[in-house]
């Protein structure tokens, strides 16, 4: 605005918009007001000469505004813009949003104050029948669900949009309380929301909210609402923006666990991570059963099943008719009585179908097309994820087999190299010496290096039938392993009294691959050997040990012999050189060999003091394997 | 001639030191299969040895280790090591602790004498 204006400058303006327009001199007096002014506050221009502008303003808004008068006063210059409540010539109240800025009129200094009611209470307060139908006029066309209550929580208006996001009639919506749609979950948040909003904190805000809706299945908006003020000031109500966001925010958390799974070796056991992802799937889905079948295992399941439901010969008749998803709506009772509807979504190992992630729910229609394709990506995506985690632990596993056979070439074979060269080049040196016991000795120095490379060639091909038996697994009897291993070491010591105690329940049976016998074997032959008095004494403990929710079996090995010292103990599980002694095996497996079979049979093996913190009185070897 | 002390965990090798290296005429004053027990024979001696042969690939302290502790005990400063190893990464690491001569299997017993020979005229 220029500095110097008449009325007439702005006379049509003033007449026509819908903004209550003030000015004021003096900072109190009222000098002029609009059409819109005086229709909406009931003043007339005879009044406004009695009163002055904190007359027209609420009393508990009066600090605020008398802080803004005394800043003018002081020649400073407060803010343009404020919330407000005006009080009308009826004393009833609207809530404004006024601007306020420095003009000259008249030729003397003055406030022009422009105030646009943002309290719904002009609509509430006509005729419901015309509120309806403007409202229906508003929003009939919009993509946004419109739904307006009362205090009481009824509905007071809803536009098409919403009734068919409901699948509800107008009248079926108008008998209930607005709260019987939502989800329990989503009834806490809305009464938290509408108690921010009456304790003045939030006048409007946005939140997600999940409704239920005809068919029982759970869809969750966007909603943007506001509470309804009376002419008053007092709450009478809320009025909401739907917007339905049920399928993104489906996607979103789809991806989102599928991230948060992506990485199989985060998990200390596959038998959470597949119970976690049942979990956070039937949560976005609102499934209230599920199984996920892989490979021939249940490995995580929830809710009940009928007594004939078999995983197996689902997946074989899915197979069978080359399908990826299934869903079942309706009739689902092979699955469980409770059962209303269910999607079956195949896993796939090796292009094959290996398995599948099944979600199931009493409610009838829970899932949506889009449901389907979502899920049936998310079981590729992990399918492939899981065969990619074995790929990588496979060639893990061979990596370290190949660099053993690279070790024992480069160090075994190439010290039994430099022996048989040296000792040849030696012979050569004194081939016409008449030292013949030197030439002897010479002799058989080589051939005992070249007896000791045919056995570390036997090592190396030992370990390659471990390499191609570890995948290999069967349910075995410990009991007669326990005592061939026993029998054949006892005939290995004929200069040693062997008596080997055996504690065991009967027919205890552990899940392992076929060289479990010549672990047992190497441990016992080990304490054997470490003992140094010719009675040899042994004790072997097998029993049932919980570890989480698994049956393990324990085997533990008790020798009296000369004992590890503990900083010694992580060594003899590892490869080493071939020089030190307590490394070697008589049964041609080393303790780094066991430590290779048993952890390829998901098993464990440590050392441990017989009697604590004393390693001198004897070991114990104890070995840990799933029971079978 | 040369007093030599052997570091190697094999003992057919030890003997082919021994007997190969006397061709040479060198002695050798001392064995051990570990650093360890290395260090602790060779601070006995009266006298250092000329030259150590220690091989890298022992267990319990290999060749690396047993080379920190010697430069601890100033071993490194009085006898010359020789360090078998084919490791480049190992030799780079031991020329840091003030190996200078290396030596890889399989070497030549009667060559070895004679280099020994050279290294200490």
């Amino acid at each position: 605005m220029s500095d110097k204006h008449t009325l007439t400058d702005f006379e049509e303006f003033f007449d026509t918009t819908p903004m209550s327009i003030i000015i004021v001199q003096d900072i109190h007096n009222i000098v002029y007001a609009n059409r819109s002014f005086l229709t909406t506050t009931g003043y007339n221009f005879k009044d406004l000469e009695d009163i002055t502008l904190i007359d027209l303003i609420h009393e508990d808004d009066r600090p605020i505004v008398q802080e803004r008068m005394k800043i003018l006063e002081s020649g400073g210059k407060p803010d343009d813009s404020m919330q407000v409540r005006i009080v009308r010539k009826d004393d009833s109240v609207a809530l404004s949003r006024i601007f306020a800025y420095d003009i000259n009129f008249n030729d003397k200094p003055s406030r022009i104050i422009a105030g646009v009611n943002i309290s719904a209470e002009p609509l509430i307060e006509q005729s419901s029948e015309l509120v309806s139908s403007v409202l229906q006029t508003l929003t009939t066309h919009s993509e946004l669900g419109f739904w307006v209550d009362d205090i009481n929580d009824h509905t007071v208006f809803i536009n098409d949009r919403m009734c068919e996001y409901l699948g509800y009639t107008l009248e079926e919506i108008s008998t209930r309380s607005v709260t019987d749609f939502f989800h329990p979950d989503s009834q806490e948040l809305y009464y938290q929301v509408l108690k921010e909003r009456t304790e003045g904190h939030l006048t409007a805000s946005s939140y997600e909210l999940v409704l239920i809706n005809k068919e029982g299945r759970p869809n969750t908006y966007r909603v943007i609402g506001s509470l309804l003020y009376d002419r008053f000031g007092s709450s009478i109500g809320s009025v909401g923006f739907f917007t339905n966001i049920e399928a993104t925010k489906k996607l979103s958390l789809t991806v989102s666990v599928l991230n948060k799974y992506a990485l199989f070796s985060r998990f200390k056991d596959l038998s959470t991570f597949w119970k976690n992802v049942l979990h956070d799937l039937s949560d976005i889905y609102y499934a209230d059963g599920g199984m996920i079948f892989l490979d021939g295992e249940v490995l995580a399941k929830q809710g009940d099943f009928a007594n004939n439901f078999n995983p197996q010969d689902i997946l074989e008749d899915i197979a069978k008719k080359g399908e990826n998803i299934i869903h079942c709506r309706g009739n689902c009772k092979h699955i469980s009585k409770e059962t209303n509807s269910a999607v079956i979504s195949v896993l796939h190992l090796n292009q094959l179908p290996a398995g599948f992630i099944l979600l199931s729910s009493n409610i009838e229609n829970l899932f949506y097309p889009e449901d389907l394709d979502l899920i049936l990506a998310f079981s590729s995506q992990i399918s492939l994820n899981y065969e990619h985690h074995f790929l990588y632990l496979q060639s893990e596993e061979e990596r370290e087999f190949v660099s053993v056979l690279l070790d024992i070439l480069s160090h075994d074979f190439l010290n039994a190299n430099t022996s048989v060269h040296g000792y040849l080049e030696l012979l050569d040196q004194y081939v016409d010496s008449e030292d013949r016991e030197r030439f002897k000795s010479y002799i058989k120095r080589s051939m005992s290096v070249v007896e000791r490379s045919e056995r570390i060639l036997q090592t190396v091909q030992q370990l390659t039938k471990i390499q191609k038996e570890r995948k290999t697994r069967k349910t075995v009897i410990v009991r007669p392993l326990l005592d061939n291993a026993i029998d054949v070491q006892k005939s290995m010591f004929y200069d040693k009294t062997v008596d080997v105690k055996v504690t065991t329940i009967k027919n205890l049976k552990v899940i392992t691959g076929d060289l479990l016998q010549n672990v047992f074997e190497n441990i016992i032959n080990n304490g054997i050997k470490y003992t140094n008095d010719k009675e040899v004494q042994l004790d072997i403990e097998c029993k049932v040990v919980q570890e989480e929710d698994e049956e393990r079996v324990e085997i533990k090995f008790i020798d009296y012999g000369v004992g590890i010292p503990d900083e010694d103990k992580p060594l003899f599980f590892k490869r080493l050189s071939r020089g030190d002694n307590r490394f070697q095996s008589g049964s041609g497996l080393g303790l780094y060999m066991a430590r290779v079979l048993i952890n390829s049979y998901n098993g464990t093996i440590r050392f441990e003091n017989r009697i604590q913190d004393d390693y001198t009185k004897g070991s114990a070897v104890i070995i840990t394997l799933p029971r079978g | 001639m040369a007093t030599i002390f052997i570091i190697d965990d094999e003992e057919t090798i030890q003997f082919l030191y021994k007997e190969g290296l006397s061709l040479e005429g060198h002695k050798i004053i001392g064995t051990a299969h570990d650093g360890s027990k290395a260090i602790e024979d060779i601070n006995k001696l009266k006298k250092y040895p000329d030259i150590i042969i220690l091989d890298h690939r022992m267990p319990i302290k290999n060749g690396l280790d047993t080379l920190k502790e010697m430069k601890r005990y100033k071993i490194i400063a009085k006898s010359k090591i020789l360090f078998i190893t084919a490791d480049p990464t190992v030799r780079e690491e031991a020329s840091k602790l003030g190996v200078t001569s290396f030596i890889q299997k399989p070497f030549s017993i009667i060559k070895l004498g004679k280099m020994i020979s050279e290294i200490v005229k």
